[in-house]
């Protein structure tokens, strides 16, 4: 448990302390307060146009179903191309500057290297997504609307952005290079949106509960309506999982692999 | 301490480490010799744990290092090729964490990090930034994250390249001051290094053993068939050769450059032949500057890995 906080504790100070993620989290920062403001002023508009769509759960106009998704749709987009940048040099540059023979011959076990890391790097993601689960509070002093609502959607995109880790984490252990390792791991984060693709085409049914289950946007939809579904919490743990998994074993191949 | 036996390293088709076999015993220090591309650093991997050998068992104090990889490897500290230093860290901080991921005891940490820090003097840059101190200091940093953890072995890959004659001696000094408290491979191709620190050799070439011996008995070896001394002169003259020569227990002169000349001595000459080789110098007026007698681990290197050595 030491071995693994310590790995931790360096890897979080070696993503938060760099000037990259400063560069990251005032860009994130600045095109949120651009935005926010503005989709508030137009939400504002609106509702002052057609007093009746005010308020409400359901039907016309409510600040979630507007300002609030696009906040996260946002957010969103932004961190599936900044999480590969976070996560770029985590495995990529031990390889490289030789690092990694430290590792590799410390009585640790490559599980703990890969936990230690993939935590530090989520643990720097997670403090941008609560930066943007700010803003959407931030107005709770001038508006009603649903917490549990905001919440459930921000706990999905929390759960999405650990598979992105994982998957960054994963590119990065590839190669040595850190550029291929942003690149990679932006396709195939990319690339798992489009995994069920074509499944509501097939008239197998076994193949299309498949391909929707293994939809990330299905389940995306549950949490944003508030829905927190334990199969798909375990969905995010799964994949994440995985890709965890695979970068454990290609930490280990380099044990008999020719390098 | 060290097991090696009939170990066996293949990548793909090619063996870099080929049915290689030696134990080191608790205490020694030896010296792991060979030209680049012999399969040095592939075999300390083995031996600290990074890789496994396609066949045969690399043991540690009786106990497979894949059978039981996080026992065994507390064990170790190894110095690779490349110290294994993050530039982006401070010095001390750095000990910490590799304190931290060999699992040294939490109580123990701050007089292990001090010790070690004293021990290999890097007191006046502990405060600093890795990727500002001088590469002398980045050895020593690479050093004394090998030490930390007070291992009873020590494998050092190739400790003083690329240093200034100034740091290789701290460093060599260094070394020598870690004799009898560990257990220590030293691997080189620089060959005064090993005279220097080592108590045996084991030199390798294409991933075989082609010798293993104690460096005494090795220069025993090499003195019982010939010694070499070699004078330097002011001038030196085809008279002043063929007197030498005359002389009894002179085998072979060579003269070089610099007005060097190299004589072979049968060995059953008795040591006056020096004596002798000064007079007839400066009874024919040529300026005796320089008289040695060298053992040379040089020649033994050359003789038993071949020619190619120098192109490498």
């Amino acid at each position: 448990m030491r071995q693994f906080f310590n790995q931790f504790k360096k890897d979080f100070k070696q993503i938060f302390f760099s000037p990259v993620f400063f560069l990251m989290a005032g860009l994130c920062s600045s095109i949120w307060s651009f935005v926010f403001p503005r989709q508030i002023f137009e939400f504002a508009r609106k509702v002052g146009v057609s007093p009746l769509a005010q308020g409400g759960m359901d039907g016309g106009a409510n600040i979630y179903g507007t300002v609030f998704i696009s906040q996260l749709s946002l957010t969103h987009l932004l961190l599936l191309f900044i999480v590969p940048i976070f996560t770029m040099r985590l495995i990529a540059e031990e390889k490289k500057l030789r690092t990694f023979d430290l590792l590799l011959t410390a009585p640790i076990t490559s599980t703990k290297i890969v936990l230690g890391k993939f935590l530090a790097a989520y643990a720097v993601v997670l403090i941008l997504v609560t930066v943007s689960f700010l803003y959407p509070v931030s107005t709770m002093w001038f508006t009603e609307f649903n917490m549990g609502l905001l919440v459930s959607a921000y706990v999905s995109i929390a759960l999405l952005m650990g598979i992105y880790t994982a998957i960054g984490l994963f590119s990065s252990s590839l190669s040595t290079s850190i550029m291929l390792s942003v690149f990679l791991g932006i396709m195939f984060s990319v690339s798992l949106h489009f995994i069920s693709l074509g499944g509501q085409f097939s008239n197998n049914s076994i193949y299309s509960s498949i391909a929707e289950y293994l939809s990330i946007s299905t389940h995306l939809d549950g949490f944003f309506r508030g829905n927190i579904a334990s199969s798909s919490v375990l969905f995010f743990f799964i994949i994440a999982g995985f890709f965890l998994f695979m970068t454990q074993r290609i930490i280990e191949s380099s044990r008999w692999r020719a390098k | 301490m060290i097991e090696l036996h009939k170990v066996t390293k293949k990548y793909g088709s090619r063996s870099a480490v080929e049915d290689l076999s030696f134990s080191v015993q608790k205490g020694e220090v030896v010296g792991f010799l060979g030209p680049n591309g012999a399969g040095k650093t592939t075999t300390m991997k083995m031996i600290t744990g990074y890789m496994v050998p396609t066949a045969g068992e690399v043991k540690i104090d009786g106990k497979d290092i894949f059978e039981e990889p996080l026992k065994t490897k507390k064990k170790i500290g190894y110095l690779p090729e490349v110290p294994p230093i993050y530039s982006d860290m401070y010095v001390e901080k750095y000990l910490y964490y590799v304190a931290g991921l060999k699992d040294c005891p939490k109580e123990k940490m701050n007089s292990l990090v001090n010790s070690v820090i004293e021990k290999v003097g890097l007191q006046e840059v502990r405060h600093r930034l890795i990727q500002n101190i001088s590469k002398g200091f980045k050895q020593r940093t690479g050093l004394a994250q090998a030490l930390i953890s007070e291992p009873e072995i020590l494998i050092l890959d190739e400790p003083t390249v690329g240093l200034d004659p100034n740091q290789i001696l701290e460093i060599r000094n260094l070394i020598s001051q870690l004799r009898g408290q560990h257990t220590i491979i030293l691997s080189t191709h620089i060959l005064s290094e090993v005279q220097a620190t080592c108590d045996r050799i084991i030199i390798i070439k294409e991933g075989k053993m082609v010798a293993q011996e104690s460096l005494a008995s090795l220069r025993e070896k090499q003195s019982q068939s010939r010694r070499c001394i070699s004078v330097r002169v002011k001038q030196t003259s085809e008279v002043l050769e063929q007197t030498l020569k005359q002389l009894n227990g002179i085998e072979d002169i060579k003269s070089s450059q610099n007005n060097i000349l190299s004589l072979l001595v049968n060995a059953d000459t008795d040591t006056n032949i020096n004596e002798q080789v000064a007079k007839v110098i400066i009874e024919k007026g040529a300026g005796l500057l320089e008289l040695s007698e060298s053992f040379s681990l040089e020649d033994v290197f050359l003789k038993l890995t071949g020619d190619n050595t120098k192109d490498n």
